[in-house]
């Protein structure tokens, strides 16, 4: 196998990158159309190069830096989906003015070179690498309406924020380095990490790697950056925000700590715990209290995340399965609630609750929609919120946790409270402005796609169900042992 | 497709294709479901003509593949039990289908939601397999929250989202103890009838926790008293033909779930905490009959009176013994058509008057007499005099609950009950009919052609059921002497 063939995807993202940052200065102010139509282009040619490899075996490539297995091709394509949403949504927002979107549509796409190879990273340096590649365009894209003072907020705090967590990283990295000699996933396998003598060290840098994870993915109380840019990042950065960071989160969660779950014994589980039981119940409550639909779907998306460390913390094939099953549900419903809260942005200029007052009556079938999507987000039945929720709850009972299903119960019914929120003012109130909410060809396509998703999954989710588990089969742990027939590189030393 | 998938599923298509009508075309829309509501009704009759009454075994069964990695089936079948209340939710929802047409706020929407919650209750009844009786029972919860939610009073908003949440949050326990009762069978299974084999044998310990996390679920519907504060704001929001359909079967729900799942597959569990439920029966009844007796709002009263008669039937299911069954059932069956006429004709006077303050009224029996005989014949029956229908089901739940040595206290208790509830009704039929007329309502008109239409069905089956019980007991007692024998499994 050619490594050259493995990397087209990211090569292929990164050469269309560097055209649209050179569309500006060809055609000037009108290239709008050109950069969307450029970038939809880049994505499907991406999604064609990419290939399911490596499913049965791993294969090691790129000198022992990079991994093709379920995982890397699970989020690259997640990756990619959640893109070609937010580019379609991009093409709608209006809120950038008549900015050229090209050089936002290039820094897109590099975040996506990101996300592609921090799913595939082998090594800590390239998890750190990727992750910076993902954190700096996202720091741009969110200070991207220049002209508004949150936007800029959001994108400082976001950056700062992010730069903390990645010192964070650094700094645990180099500890496991003393440790090992070696920066390598497959070196923390051989299990020097568990020699007594070392274990204590060994924790501190777990604790820093984790909790630079906790910042990327927003597990609370790491979470303070995501409200604030969310709310003033261009409503379709927000909503690429709410899944792609995530996925590098998941990556390196499922990576580092599914392999070093030896550190059951150093425990990494109880820490993981801890976290999830925070992030589901404050973010719930504090969700209670919003007033702004984008910060309400901010704090929503950090409970996710919450639910989705049930799947990690309950491990196995089922576990992982869960948080990919989980991982893809979420995708489709949220990005969807983004979708019809930038068409209602669009038309009424603003995202408090106020907006949706008496939208069931001016848009029924926008608001028809929302309500699934929501109701998915709830978890409530027949939606693919719901399969998803009972999948993780059944893995994490599966391993044992039943009083941490039974909070996690409790938080998706607190949840309810400000979903319904919104549900209450687009039904139960009356218009307060008649301005009619438009939707073009981009947000039709957008909506029908994850409303379909989302209701058919829900219906008939075996055929998820069995891709995600099909993807999980090999536990990640054992996926470090490359076929040395396809291993491109042998520099690293890899020990049965 | 089977004819259980048909009737399950027929509402919902005439829902769609309400849906697809123009908004203008209110009068079709109305037409559109009630031809839908009565084809099921016409479907469930004839459900229960073919259905064998001879045998305790699940009939028209279906059972189909759904989703393998869980071992989920669609899986659906009726027994006695179930077909009783099928026959009932397609009945009560085509008389609330008649009552809610004078509904003129977006109609589409309203019989939309209308005929997406039939499907719903039905398929509650008819689910054979866990997971899928949970998003029946789930799904129940959507348009039960846009009905009250929208075309509901003035707290409307309140009242739906306390619904909705009380429910969500019972059922969050009742979901886990499903998943917990399903990784404790082997080979895994969410089937009920695989269920029946296997869970009697779990330990003690185990079904008692699954009882309780089953038992907030259905209590919650029930509804059991502490769980029960949504009810009397739900009702009194909600619009006359949802009332209905909430007090006539969503409340049944809950005690059929605990008679089709809790005790059966829980038994030894269930012998444990029989008693308990036994006593919540009791403050249920005592407790919801003086509630009623403190109300001045008509409808507020006739729903703290719906807290105090599922009290009685809750203590026929906690004797464990057919007759208590039996008179469960018919308890069930009965405050679903006696309470449902009572919704339908307080708002009958609601839309005329504008108030439903017992203090206002005065007098109408003159008045208005079609509606004051049909409004205290309901009472009556509601109230267990002999030879209506509310009469040989209470009598049935005590007789059962006597049989019970422990519970004869309780039981004692428990008939004070039947004191209150008889003077509660009998102080509002006083007070709103008897007496000097009040001249503020000289404009009055009495009951018209759709209301009665609604209304009269109920009242006959008041009757008919209350000189012919054996009508209802007949196919219900093979199932309900099946699910007894199904209790008495040997202790562990």
């Amino acid at each position: 196998m050619n490594s050259l063939l493995l990397l087209a995807p990211t090569l292929s993202l990164s050469a269309f990158a560097f055209a649209l940052f050179g569309v500006d200065t060809l055609k000037g102010g009108g290239s709008r159309k050109a950069g969307f139509w450029l970038t939809l282009v880049a994505l499907l040619v991406t999604a064609v190069l990419v290939r399911p490899w490596g499913l049965s075996t791993p294969i090691v490539y790129g000198r022992g830096m990079l991994v093709a297995d379920g995982l890397s091709f699970f989020l690259t394509c997640i990756a990619l989906a959640t893109t070609f949403f937010v580019v379609l949504l991009s093409e709608q927002d209006n809120s950038m003015g008549d900015q050229s979107l090209a050089v936002y549509y290039g820094l897109l796409l590099l975040a996506v070179v990101g996300l592609i190879f921090v799913s595939a990273a082998n090594d800590f340096l390239m998890i750190f690498l990727s992750i910076e590649l993902v954190g700096i365009p996202g720091f741009i894209l969110t200070g991207y309406k220049r002209h508004v003072e949150k936007s800029g907020e959001g994108a400082i705090k976001f950056f700062l924020i992010g730069a903390f967590s990645s010192a964070m990283l650094a700094y645990g990295i180099s500890i496991l380095y003393g440790l090992t000699g070696s920066t390598s996933l497959s070196s923390l396998v051989t299990g020097s990490l568990l020699q007594p003598d070392k274990a204590p060290l060994a924790l501190v840098a777990i604790f820093f790697v984790l909790v630079s994870f906790g910042f990327k993915i927003a597990l609370v109380p790491f979470h303070m950056w995501v409200p604030d840019a969310f709310e003033g990042a261009p409503t379709p950065v927000a909503a690429f925000l709410s899944v792609a960071p995530k996925v590098a989160g998941i990556a390196i969660a499922l990576r580092v700590f599914n392999l070093t779950l030896p550190s059951a014994e150093l425990g990494a589980v109880h820490v993981l715990v801890i976290l999830a039981v925070l992030t589901m119940t404050i973010a719930n409550v504090i969700g209670l209290w919003q007033t702004n639909v984008v910060r309400l779907l901010a704090y929503s998306s950090i409970a996710h995340m919450g639910y989705m460390l049930l799947g990690l913390i309950a491990g196995g094939t089922t576990g992982i399965a869960g948080v990919y099953f989980y991982g893809g549900a979420y995708l489709f419903m949220n990005l969807g609630a983004f979708a019809i809260v930038i068409c209602v942005a669009n038309a009424l200029h603003s995202n408090d609750l106020s907006a949706f007052a008496g939208l069931g009556k001016k848009a029924p079938l926008l608001s028809a929609l929302l309500t699934l999507f929501l109701l998915s987000l709830a978890g409530v039945p027949p939606t693919v919120g719901f399969v998803a929720k009972f999948y993780i709850f059944w893995a994490a009972l599966s391993a044992g946790w039943i009083w941490l299903v039974v909070l996690a119960g409790v938080n998706s019914v607190i949840s309810v409270g400000y979903y319904f929120k919104i549900l209450r003012a687009m039904y139960f109130q009356s218009p307060a402005s008649e301005a009619p909410v438009a939707i073009n060809f981009s947000m039709r396509l957008t909506l029908a796609v994850t409303s379909f998703v989302t209701l058919f999954a829900g219906m008939f989710p075996q055929m998820g169900f069995a891709k995600a588990e099909r993807l999980a089969l090999r536990p990640v742990v054992e996926q470090v042992v490359p076929s040395s027939s396809v291993a491109v590189s042998t520099e690293t030393p890899v020990q049965p | 497709m089977g004819v259980l998938s048909f009737i399950t599923f027929l509402p919902l298509i005439g829902g769609i294709i309400i849906l697809l009508t123009p908004k203008e075309k209110t009068q079709m829309v109305r037409a559109i479901a009630a031809a839908s509501s009565a084809a099921v009704f016409v479907a469930s009759l004839w459900l229960w003509a073919n259905f064998n009454t001879t045998t305790s075994d699940f009939q028209f069964v279906e059972k189909v593949n759904w989703i393998s990695t869980f071992n989920i089936h669609y899986f659906m079948g009726i027994d006695g039990l179930s077909l009783s209340m099928v026959v009932l939710t397609t009945l009560l929802t085509l008389l609330s289908v008649i009552a809610s047409f004078g509904i003129e706020n977006r109609v589409k929407e309203y019989f939309f939601f209308f005929l997406m919650l039939e499907t719903a209750m039905l398929g509650v009844f008819v689910a054979l397999d866990l997971f899928l009786f949970y998003v029946f029972w789930e799904l129940t919860l959507v348009p039960m929250y846009f009905l009250i939610g929208i075309w509901g009073g003035p707290k409307k908003e309140y009242a739906a989202i306390k619904f909705f949440l009380f429910t969500l949050f019972g059922s969050v326990f009742m979901l886990i103890a499903l998943l917990t009762l399903y990784f404790n069978t082997n080979p895994h299974t969410f089937d009920y009838l695989e269920l029946l084999k296997q869970a009697p044998t779990l330990a003690r310990g185990l079904q008692m926790w699954l009882f309780l996390g089953l038992y907030l679920g259905f209590a919650v519907k029930i509804p059991a008293f502490p769980f029960h504060t949504w009810l009397p704001l739900a009702h009194v929001e909600a619009p006359t033909a949802v009332s209905v359909i909430l007090a006539g079967v969503l409340l049944k729900m809950g005690l059929y779930g605990i008679m089709r799942f809790s005790l059966p597959l829980l038994p030894v569990a269930a012998q444990r905490l029989a008693f308990s439920m036994a006593v919540i029966a009791c403050i249920n009844i005592v407790y919801g009959a003086f509630c009623s007796l403190a109300q001045t709002d008509i409808k507020r009263m006739i729903a703290y009176s719906s807290v105090n008669h599922m009290g009685y039937a809750m203590l026929g299911v906690a004797s464990l013994n057919v007759i208590g069954f039996n008179g469960a059932v018919l308890q069930m069956i009965n405050h679903g058509i006696i309470t449902g006429a009572l919704f339908l004709l307080v708002g009958v006077i609601y839309d005329r008057a504008h108030t439903r303050d017992v203090n206002a009224f005065g007098g109408l029996g003159s008045k208005l007499p079609v509606y004051t005989g049909i409004m205290t014949l309901a009472c009556f029956a509601s109230l267990g005099l002999p030879l209506l229908s509310g009469f040989v089901s209470e009598f049935l739940c005590f007789l059962g609950s006597f049989q019970v040595v422990a519970y004869r206290y309780v039981t004692l208790i428990a008939l004070l009950g039947i004191l209150i509830t008889a003077a509660f009704f009998l102080i509002m039929i006083k007070k709103v009919f008897l007496g000097t007329f009040n001249t503020k309502w000289e404009k009055l008109t009495d009951m018209n052609a759709r209301e009665l239409i609604a209304t009269v069905p109920l009242c006959v089956l008041m009757v008919l059921f209350g000189v012919l019980p054996s009508l209802l007991i007949s196919p219900l007692n093979t199932t309900l002497s099946h699910l007894v024998d199904l209790l008495k499994f040997p202790q562990p």
